[in-house]
């Protein structure tokens, strides 16, 4: 009976709450997300702009793209989650780098994405919106998306140029190899959701990364300057998923 | 439920006899010769009258390929069952040549995975691969649905096909996979003895009795392959150049099993006497040399189907016999068949 009444209480109380709220809580959240690539902390522009990797190698990018999907946002006091379904988003510094999404107003204090595309969804290219296959990111021999691709005219001491090329993709259908999940603790950065409207969560890719942490690459000590599956994919795969993003 | 629907819609509707009905879904009929209990389709893409028409339209329109001059016909023309005769193409929009032979296109619904070493997952992903490979058709998916939505009779046919004003490279494919899911053989002297409609001389039946002996273990009567991977001992080791992806590795670049290493698709032997020359890479030229390479040409290493071990040995009768009989498998209804044609 105590009991009863406490939670008679809490829910009257809670009500009451959500009606005082009532004008100011929003039903819906939007939430804003941009992305900006950068190398040892500047800008990059796919020109001309020479960047030094983090083995000394220098390096012209000239494509940065990658798909960010299954996008959830958690409460971690309460376990409480939200997944924004048939969310699948093409990243593309030569284009796209924003995208808004839109879920039922709660508090959220973490923010989980994933590089690439999951299995169920990567069986098959005749999809359409950001997965249609007109946008450069399926293989051609091998049914499935490429999750990141960086392309680019390399150098290493005075040798001659060559193009560096990395596509990671699933490197083996049966699992989700590369599929890999980046976790942000929106509270840190005082962004929780569950009290605007909308929200802007601006995300920084810092792509040297991709070559330092947890695994070290050094492109010249590879037999090839063409990175499109096999052991290193797999390495690079675990350096997106550790230290690229970042939220501003 | 449809009580309550069935008026309603008559009502809403009110169809006109001349009003289009929508795409008419059909199953095709399957000969018992194929021994196949069902005809496996994909539950987003079902084979419609419409659909199979659009994707023959452009399985012969070479306005799609980059230069304008070549479409999937070119490498797969019905009279060769949709195969090009060469060994390795070269007549893709680059002029480079291509690393695998052009197979032959038939019976494909049955197909668990496309290409030789079964990389594409479905017909409706893999199209997307020829169409845009540089040295094949080159194309730009983007200029297609530029030039699609240009032109009357295109609009009209998706619309009639799948009921929709917009043209996407996902529908491109579905026509297309449904117009080469719509390929099938199974009108052969083969199949007509099968059904007890001819009658096999003395060598073609001896020439079976062989097959059944030394090639059904792998080349399964009915559709003459069992769709799996196997290493034929073409050669010893496989070298991996990393700008070709694995290309000589075979399924292995696709499973990583060790046991795929040099596997490609059991290939299907209905109308082999039109699909020379022969092997994934076409190194043998007619069906004596790819006799002469199970006789005594195979090379043992790992990965090797055990079948193989000890070649398979035939004496010039039996040899004669079972080319007989191969020639039965030659489908002649199936290469002169109007619908399949431009």
């Amino acid at each position: 009976m105590k009991k009863l009444a406490i939670l008679l209480l809490s829910i009257i109380g809670f009500t009451a709450c959500q009606n005082d709220d009532k004008d100011r809580i929003p039903a819906e959240t939007e939430v804003n997300f941009s992305f900006t690539h950068l190398f040892n902390g500047e800008e990059i522009e796919l020109k001309n702009q020479t960047y030094t990797l983090p083995a000394g190698e220098s390096f012209i990018p000239r494509k940065f793209k990658y798909y960010i999907s299954n996008i959830t946002f958690e409460n971690s006091q309460n376990d409480a989650a939200y997944k924004i379904e048939d969310g699948y988003f093409l990243i593309d510094q030569a284009g796209k780098k924003e995208f808004s999404v839109t879920l039922p107003t709660a508090e959220y204090d973490k923010l989980t994405f994933f590089i690439g595309i999951d299995k169920a969804r990567n069986l098959s290219t005749d999809q359409v919106g950001d997965l249609d296959p007109n946008n450069d990111m399926v293989w051609n021999w091998n049914t499935g998306y490429k999750f990141l691709v960086l392309e680019g005219v390399w150098e290493y001491q005075s040798s001659d140029r060559s193009g560096l090329i990395v596509h990671i993709g699933n490197n083996n259908p049966e699992n989700e190899q590369n599929f890999k999940a980046i976790s942000i603790n929106l509270e840190a950065k005082g962004k929780n959701l569950g009290s605007n409207a909308s929200i802007n969560l601006d995300l920084e890719a810092e792509l040297s990364e991709l070559f330092i942490n947890p695994n070290s690459i050094k492109i010249h000590e590879l037999e090839n300057t063409s990175i499109m599956g096999g052991d290193v994919a797999i390495q690079i795969a675990n350096n997106y998923k550790e230290g690229l993003f970042s939220l501003k | 439920m449809f009580i309550a629907l069935v008026p309603l819609s008559s009502c809403l509707d009110n169809p006109s006899p001349n009003e289009r009905q929508g795409p008419e879904f059909f199953t095709p009929v399957l000969a018992s010769s194929l021994q196949q209990e069902t005809f496996p389709q994909l539950e987003r893409n079902p084979m419609s009258k419409e659909g199979i028409l659009l994707g023959k339209t452009l399985f012969y329109e070479p306005t799609l390929s980059q230069n304008g001059e070549v479409s999937c016909a070119t490498c797969h023309a019905p009279d060769l069952a949709f195969s090009d005769g060469l060994a390795l193409s070269d007549q893709g929009v680059s002029g480079k040549k291509l690393h695998r032979n052009s197979p032959p296109l038939f019976n494909l619904a049955w197909h668990k995975g496309l290409f030789w070493d079964g990389g594409a997952a479905n017909l409706e992903s893999l199209v997307f691969g020829p169409l845009t490979h540089p040295d094949e058709m080159a194309a730009d998916l983007k200029e297609i649905i530029h030039y699609l939505n240009g032109s009357a009779q295109y609009t009209e046919m998706f619309e009639a096909a799948f009921e929709t004003d917009s043209i996407t490279s996902s529908l491109i494919g579905r026509a297309l996979a449904q117009f080469v899911r719509s390929l099938i053989s199974q009108d052969s002297k083969y199949d007509q003895w099968k059904r007890k409609e001819a009658i096999f001389d003395s060598s073609e039946i001896r020439g079976y009795q062989l097959y059944q002996k030394h090639c059904s273990s792998c080349h399964t009567e009915g559709l003459f392959t069992d769709l799996e991977y196997h290493n034929n001992g073409l050669d010893i080791s496989y070298p991996n150049p990393t700008e070709l992806e694995g290309i000589y590795l075979g399924r292995y670049r696709i499973s990583f099993d060790e046991k795929d290493k040099g596997a490609f698709k059991t290939p299907s032997l209905r109308n082999i006497a039109l699909t020379a020359p022969y092997m994934h890479d076409g190194r043998f030229v007619d069906l004596e040399e790819v006799l002469n390479h199970y006789e005594h040409g195979i090379k043992v290493n790992e990965s090797l189907a055990p079948e193989l071990k000890m070649g398979i040995q035939l004496n010039a009768d039996e040899r004669a016999d079972l080319l007989a009989f191969l020639e039965t498998l030659t489908d002649y209804k199936f290469i002169n068949n109007k619908a399949y044609q431009k």
